[in-house]
């Protein structure tokens, strides 16, 4: 048994980064796939590698620094989570 | 038209805001004159130099000084270029002889600064289907190493081997090598790594090699000096050594050391050797000379742990919060960065020269008042350090209650 949820899929990815995201979303902004960190929610380099290291710990993965910078949105992290879950847990 | 500066608008108005009304600027400290390895003038003051990172006081050794006029004369002020293009001097070869010599290891190659040293062997030992497995808080050269290369770029909890041993677990069954990378002694709070259990973990796995820039602990730590391995007695484990002689060996310029047989391999591979000039003879010289310093330096190393331990011991007993153990690192944490400046000054003013570290290059994005201890530091020096540090407090009345003495984060 894996403590990660990631086998059933991109809901329990997509519930992860949400409820993970939620304590550093400090704008009024709801959280959708479009919803950009750095334009949207403010994040800065910093809180970015803060809000990885919480869902890595939330995920039981590694995400590696090599593919953030190709992520701008919410919906995009969900999809390379579901992938990086498949990959280490799968 | 926008101006190509405009991109640097946040920082010039988080510049602005620090800097403020004038008074010391933290990021322009000039030292108009060096008195000795502890004192310089520093607009018209005498002022204690407690963040130098100059930990055995070796920049004005008699032996490593005459070693340096000596080359200068012989060799002259530069070699105008880099090794692999140029052309290689004796000196060079001679100080990567002693380099092997100093660490018992089998291969050593010179960089021109540790920075460069880190860009080096990072962005070359490990390709496209490799890992790099690396502390969180590592040093700006290693992000800036590793990202210059092609590896995945995984990061461990500061100083955890279980954060580490799941990481690799998860690894386990992907082909390529995973190189785990950390510091000997971390440079912003002075703690060090856990060697002995990332040596257990990393046995654990197949093909998992161990990369420790030891910037901060050689010549601090181990009988003769070789940093945390030494002392640890885990030299064996380490498979690649990475150093820098700009702090206690007391001049500039980096290296890597290692028993790979293929090592020298990375001189035909690593861009910040081959497109950079070479170290000049004068700082060669004195690098070489300082390395048999740090070597028998036994007595310097017990007098830094001296003035370590003062520091430490009193600043605490002040209330200060601490960022570690004892160290020659010694670092003092400010409530946030407004109080971090404002104290950074009033120590500057009183004659007292310590780093201002602030977020996002420290840990937990703390704002330190970070001391860096010198053997040469007597104990008065060190008494003088502590009364400033208490004054400075109470003028801007930031201290806990002086009895109350409040022990080290972490
Ligand atoms: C951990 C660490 N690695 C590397 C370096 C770079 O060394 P150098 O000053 O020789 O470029 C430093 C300090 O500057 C450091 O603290």
């Amino acid at each position: 048994m894996s403590a990660a949820p990631g086998s059933s899929g991109s809901s329990d990815a997509r519930a992860a980064v949400l409820e993970v995201l939620g304590p550093f979303n400090k704008t009024a902004v709801t959280l959708e796939d479009g919803t950009r960190f750095t334009e949207d929610l403010n994040f800065d380099s910093l809180l970015v590698m803060e809000f990885i290291a919480a869902l890595e710990d939330r995920l039981d993965i590694s995400v590696p620094l090599n593919v953030l910078p190709d992520i701008e949105t919410v919906g995009q992290l969900v999809v390379a989570a579901q992938e990086i879950v498949r990959e280490e847990h799968g | 038209m926008a101006d190509l500066f405009d991109r640097f608008e946040s920082l010039r108005a988080r510049r602005d805001a620090l800097v403020g009304d004038g008074g010391h600027d933290p990021f322009q400290v000039q030292m108009d004159e060096v008195l000795s390895q502890t004192e310089a003038m520093i607009n018209g003051r005498k002022t204690i130099l407690a963040g130098t990172n100059n930990y055995l006081g070796l920049t004005f050794a008699p032996e490593a000084l005459q070693a340096a006029h000596d080359a200068l004369e012989a060799a002259g002020t530069g070699t105008t270029g880099s090794r692999v293009a140029n052309g290689t001097y004796a000196g060079h070869k001679a100080l990567e002889n002693r380099l092997c010599s100093f660490f018992e290891k089998e291969q050593a190659i010179v960089f021109s600064t540790g920075y460069l040293a880190n860009l080096s062997v990072l962005s070359t030992l490990v390709g496209s289907d490799d890992y790099i497995l690396m502390d969180a808080d590592c040093h700006a050269s290693i992000y800036d190493g590793v990202r210059m290369g092609d590896a995945q770029i995984i990061r461990f909890k500061h100083n955890d081997a279980a954060d580490l041993d799941k990481r690799l677990a998860r690894l386990a069954k992907k082909p390529g090598n995973k190189l785990i990378v950390i510091e000997g002694v971390y440079s912003m709070l002075g703690d060090k790594a856990p060697l002995s259990d990332i040596v257990e973990v990393k046995n654990k796995y197949d093909d998992v090699y161990l990369l420790s820039d030891e910037a901060h602990s050689v010549g601090v730590l181990g009988r003769y000096g070789r940093g945390l391995p030494e002392e640890t007695n885990l030299e064996d484990d380490v498979d690649f050594i990475v150093g820098t002689f700009s702090k206690s060996v007391g001049t500039v310029g980096g290296f890597c050391v290692s028993n790979h047989p293929q090592f020298d391999l990375l001189r035909l591979a690593c861009r910040p050797y081959i497109f950079t000039a070479s170290l000049p003879p004068s700082v060669v010289a004195s690098a070489r000379v300082s390395l048999d310093l740090v070597e028998k330096g036994g007595a310097l190393r017990k007098r830094l742990m001296r003035n370590a331990e003062r520091l430490h011991s009193g600043l605490s007993a002040l209330g200060f919060t601490l960022g570690g153990d004892v160290s020659p690192v010694v670092a003092v944490v400010a409530s946030d960065v407004e109080v971090g400046v404002a104290f950074w000054r009033g120590l500057m003013d009183a004659g007292i020269y310590v780093n201002l570290a602030l977020p996002p290059a420290t840990p937990h994005n703390y704002t330190l008042l970070r001391c860096s201890l010198c053997a040469a530091h007597t104990s008065a020096q060190v008494d003088r350090i502590v009364e400033i540090f208490a004054e400075v407090a109470a003028d801007l009345d930031v201290l806990p209650p002086i009895s109350k003495k409040k022990t080290a984060l972490a």
